[in-house]
């Protein structure tokens, strides 16, 4: 039931907002009295039967075209079947709460919740357009031609669907969203010397040497503690204006992310609250099966890109198999990588193909005949380092359709400095950032595995600072000692 | 195109004239809505130049037609609405498709328009569609959208039928299960936009059919798009790994493709197929696990070194685990090895007990090793594999799919794709599976596992571990070299010394060993590597490179000196282990405890003869 907790404050009080406001529909319809009840009943039928056939989109987008085309079409009918529709907004509300948690039990049951983000803006989505269409609208434009009412209803329809992606946009900006589940992995990361204990300190080691390690570590330790909160205040200055912009941004990718289906979903549901005077409810069976073979359709094509990644998640093991580099090393690159991405405000075709290209970034070390140790890349020549680049790049590109993960793969091993030299603007710059984000998260995690313990990471950070002449980029950086904080 | 397709296209075309000959003259142009025809004619333009063709299945009159031909339909006469889908059909031409497909796809859409407007009127009575009749309508209009929905799913799949040899019942299911609900549904959107359209929205109601079709369409290119990458980056990382190994470049690809056809031969249903050929492609990327110096030793192996080999089905499972749809086939790569007799690892699981892809992979398996080259032997002809796999249906191979691939075969053969041992001829237009140039620097490797013959340590298979193509060693190795059923061991040196001179350039090496050697030994060598790099070079052979993709550091230099080294040490003491391995063999017994020590003097010279040392 996690996904069903709140994440963040505006998830609360967004929250809290629409239980409100639903439990304001309950007591108003409790007064005025339910109307046109079968057609409700129906209507909410198909809505819960939606709700139960949601799909997952490819970025973790929870969807129901059915049942929000049916909910908007539901909000918006003015006539149904040759007699004024006369359910008031307060009905809507609550015929579209009610099913879609019907709805949402299947799947919650099957341990699939829903984000509580999703049934937010659902809910409250639709009893916006229904309290505009039905209070507002219908008293204006009563006398409206056929032809007004569909640009009014497309328009309002449209408006509808802005609103839930900025709704999303919302939430999306103010939590952070879910890694995939397969980085999840609880302390897999955090103490990451775990998969090889006792290489490093063994009990019966010189204790004179472990103090001075630990004296070592504590001096880096608070080196590197004043500049991670240096830099935890620098990038808090941005203020409302850096928060506002952000907030554009991710709704604007909210937008293009939906962007194919919405208009369907808008236009099936103008279509849907119009024809529904003529052919009455008949016309929920013929605008729904074009709905099922879309949703079908998009279901096909999340199925196949889910399986893609963990495909790719599931080769990336080729390499700790092979005894090249150490369990997991992949994985936990590429979570630190997304991390450290998503803090740079990349965006999602970016932190996939990053993504991608941590997974596959040490497969080049296949071609080494000898493991490195450790398979840590940080400490070895430059001249091996760039070697297992190029040819995990060659491996990457030979697949034909990963050609901008094979250029990343390959542009891991330059140094920043060389590489904005190199690729001043444009596409190439986003590929040289997401090519030095994978640089640090890779170096940090090898320097993390070469030196573990309890400060492992404080320590792999200082190192990465001393370093950092032309070597790291230094936004990464930057990024990274705030994550690092989080530890 | 096959003769027999070209016959369908004639009569669907003949039909479809004969149709418009009836229908056109009976048409009343004047009294035909100019708005719909043009609106509709215009969308369904746009939809035909838009949407993709490669397709053939959804090219002619795809769903997305439908929706515009039901509007049609419902909206204009018979002779307008057919007229609106041959006439759009025809702008295939601007993207250069097969002028006979364009006719076919023209002779589809005016066929089906036809069949559904008639159906519509005839039922109906009339064309004005009003608010007070429905419910009643609705009968008309659902045969009309079941005669639109079901005329191009018909025709269509009879073509590929007959166009590609696709299977009957296949092509039934998927009239049944895909293609005519698909357009039922889609012509769901249609009939929205002809009521809407009637009740007096008029040519704003078109927009409405956009959405759900643009959607789908892009739904289904993007998944098409995926599969497609999904496919090629499993192939190409698997190749990748394999170089790894000894032997093994195209291995995996060729008995996907093997699989496939014995799939094909079975009637599998595809999906199980496509998990069926990415368990085939998958099925030893546990070989990874197995340490370097196992895959690249030139011995046979003793008893712990075959365990950690018997450990790579477990470990390809370990590998592909996450990838959650493949579940059928975790099972198939974990028992590929497998036998009917139960003497398999890693269970030992009998006959019905081994899952049945496991024993497919295992039949395509065998056949692949067999008629493959290897070190110790040339490729066997498919004949004498199959022959080879007749011999072991029962005891090791499950028979009813040694038949499979045998009738596959010969199908394949009778259809002029014979196969070869680099995999072409499989399925039409696809390349053999060719190895990139192999690097200079190369290890013979000197067993397979896969091979049938190759039996583990307790009986070593007598082929298997000598250059069996070499005649100096064949000679050096008689009488056992070439004789499977001999269960003789061969000499350690001897077979060190051919897999470790082979490991650099010929001359090089045997230079080095002349200067150091008796010539009864030169005499020995001359042949050996040589006639190994010789098969090096020909591609198809268990070559591999000190690294995976050829040269890693520019090492190469450095080979022969450290190869001749090499060949030097191991010739030293040829003649004392001689003897001692004839005693051996004479007794019987294999070596094992022989081997292991001649692995430790063999490791740090191997080491010493890489490439990446001497940087």
């Amino acid at each position: 039931m996690r996904a069903l907790r709140p994440s963040s404050r505006i998830h609360a009080v967004a929250a809290v907002t629409v239980v409100l406001g639903v439990l304001a529909a309950v007591a108003r319809l409790c007064v005025d009295g339910p109307v046109q009840i079968e057609i409700a009943l129906v209507f909410g039928a198909v809505i819960a039967l939606g709700e139960a056939m949601r799909i997952t989109l490819p970025g973790g987008r929870d969807n129901a075209p059915l049942a929000a085309t049916v909910s908007l079409g539901y909000a918006l009918t003015d006539r149904i079947g040759g007699h004024p529709a006369q359910w008031s907004a307060s009905q809507v509300v609550v015929v579209v709460a009610v099913a879609a948690a019907v709805g949402s039990l299947p799947q919650t049951l099957a341990g699939r919740p829903p984000h509580v983000g999703y049934l937010i803006r659902r809910v409250g989505v639709t009893g916006f357009v229904a309290c505009i269409a039905r209070t507002v609208l219908y008293a204006q434009v009563g006398d409206a031609s056929h032809q007004e009412f569909l640009l009014l209803f497309s328009a309002l329809a449209c408006m509808g669907l802005l609103l839930d992606s900025g709704w999303a946009a919302v939430f999306a900006a103010t939590t952070s969203p879910p890694l995939p589940a397969a980085y999840q992995a609880p302390a897999a990361w955090a103490v990451p010397a775990q998969a090889a204990p006792g290489t490093e300190r063994e009990p019966g080691q010189d204790p004179a040497a472990g103090a001075a390690a630990d004296t070592g570590a504590a001096t880096i330790t608070a080196s590197a503690a004043a500049s991670v909160s240096a830099s935890e205040s620098a990038s808090e200055r941005g203020g409302f204006p850096r928060k506002l912009s952000r907030f554009l941004l991710v709704w604007v990718r909210e937008c293009t992310a939906t962007a194919r289906i919405c208009p369907a979903v808008a236009a099936l549901a103008v279509a849907l609250a119009l024809a529904a005077d003529p052919l009455g409810l008949w016309v929920l069976p013929i605008a729904a099966a074009p709905i099922l073979v879309m949703q079908r359709a998009l279901r096909r094509y999340a199925a196949i890109r889910a399986t893609y990644q963990q495909t790719i998640r599931a080769l990336s093991r080729i390499t700790d198999l092979a005894g090249y580099t150490e369990p997991g090393h992949a994985r936990r690159v590429c979570r630190l990588a997304l991390a450290i991405g998503r803090d740079l405000g990349m965006s999602e075709s970016e932190l996939l193909d990053l993504e991608y290209a941590a997974l596959l970034h040490d497969l080049g070390q296949l071609s080494l005949a000898d493991p490195l140790p450790g398979g840590a890349t940080v400490s070895a020549a430059p001249a091996v380092v760039a070697e297992v680049a190029a040819r995990g790049a060659e491996v990457v590109c030979e697949t034909g359709v990963l050609d901008r993960v094979a250029r990343l793969v390959q542009a891991q091993c330059l140094p920043y400095a060389a590489e904005q030299q190199q690729a001043p603007s444009g596409g190439a710059a986003d590929e040289a950032r997401a090519a030095a984000v994978l640089r640090v998260a890779n170096d940090f995690e090898d320097l993390c595995n070469a030196e573990p313990g309890p400060g492992a990471h404080i320590a792999a950070l200082a190192r990465i600072r001393l370093g950092d002449g032309g070597l790291y980029d230094p936004q990464a950086v930057a990024a990274l000692a705030r994550l690092v904080r989080t530890f | 195109m096959p003769q027999r397709a070209r016959y369908l296209c004639a009569a669907v075309l003949a039909a479809a004239a004969l149709t418009a000959a009836f229908i056109l003259p009976r048409t009343h142009w004047h009294a035909v809505p100019r708005a719909p025809f043009v609106i509709l004619l215009s969308l369904l333009v746009v939809l035909v130049l838009t949407v993709r063709l490669p397709l053939l299945r959804e090219s002619p009159a795809g769903p997305a037609m439908v929706s515009v031909l039901l509007a049609s339909v419902v909206l204009l006469p018979p002779g307008a609405a057919a007229l609106v889908g041959a006439t759009a059909s025809l702008f295939m031409v601007l993207r250069r498709a097969d002028p006979l497909r364009v006719a076919f796809a023209c002779a589809v859409a005016f066929l089906a328009a036809a069949a559904g407007g008639e159906l519509y009127t005839g039922v109906h009575g009339c064309r004005a569609l009003t608010a007070s009749q429905f419910p009643a309508v609705l009968l008309p209009i659902a045969l009309a959208m079941a005669a639109v929905s079901a005329v191009p799913a018909i025709l269509v799949e009879t073509y590929l039928v007959t166009a590609t040899g696709r299977d009957r019942a296949l092509a039934v299911r998927e009239v049944v299960l895909n293609a005519f609900p698909r357009n039922v549904a889609y012509a769901g959107v249609g009939l929205l936009t002809a009521v809407l359209w009637s009740d007096s929205y008029d040519a704003l109601a078109a927009l409405v059919l956009l959405g759900p079709v643009v959607v789908t369409r892009w739904a289904t290119v993007q998944a098409e798009e995926q599969r497609a990458a999904h496919d090629s980056i499993i192939r190409t990382l698997v190749q990748a790994v394999e170089i790894k190994d000894l032997y093994t470049r195209g291995h995996s690809e060729r008995v996907a493709r093997l699989t496939g056809m014995i799939a094909a031969e079975l009637r599998l249903p595809p999906e199980r197929v496509e998990v069926l050929r990415y368990a085939a492609t998958l099925h030893d990327v546990g070989k990874l696990g197995v340490p370097t110096r196992l895959l690249r030793k030139t011995g046979p192996l003793d008893e712990a070194e075959f365990r950690e080999i018997r450990l790579h089905p477990a470990r390809g499972v370990a590998v592909v685990g996450e990838i959650a749809f493949l579940d059928e086939a975790y099972s198939a790569i974990l028992y590929h090895h497998e036998r009917m007799d139960g003497s398999g690892y890693p269970k030992g699981l009998r006959g019905e007990a081994i899952p049945p892809f496991a024993r497919i992979i295992a039949v395509a398996d065998a056949f692949d090793a067999m008629t493959s080259t290897r070190s110790y032997r040339q490729a066997r002809s498919v004949e004498e594999a199959l022959a080879e796999l007749r011999a072991c249906s029962g005891t090791q191979l499950d028979p009813s799919f040694v038949d499979a691939i045998i009738s596959a075969l010969a199908k394949a053969a009778a259809a002029g794709r014979v196969w070869r041992g680099d995999g072409s001829g499989a399925e039409p237009g696809e390349p053999p599976v060719t190895a990139a140039a192999l690097p200079p620097g190369a290890v013979v490797a000197e067993f397979d596992h896969d091979d049938l013959e190759y039996q583990g340590p307790s009986r070593p298979a007598g082929p298997a571990h000598g250059s069996g193509e070499s005649e100096a060693e064949a000679a050096l190795l008689s009488p056992e070299a070439g004789d499977e059923d001999d269960a003789g061991c061969v000499a350690p040196s001897a077979r060190r010394r051919a897999g470790s001179a082979a490991a650099g350039p010929v001359r090089s090496a045997t230079e080095q060993v002349s200067s150091a050697n008796s010539s009864t030994d030169l005499e020995r060598l001359s042949g050996a590597p040589a006639e190994a790099f010789e098969i090096g070079r020909n591609g198809h052979s268990n070559i591999v490179s000190p690294g995976v993709f050829g040269t890693v550091g520019a090492g190469v230099a450095a080979v022969p000196g450290a190869a001749g080294v090499v060949g030097t040490t191991g010739v030293s003491g040829a003649v004392d282990e001689e003897a001692q391995d004839a005693a051996v063999r004479a007794s019987g017994l294999s070596l094992p405890t022989q081997t292991g020590h001649d692995l430790d003097v063999l490791d740090p010279a191997e080491t010493a003869a890489d490439p990446r040392e001497s940087r």
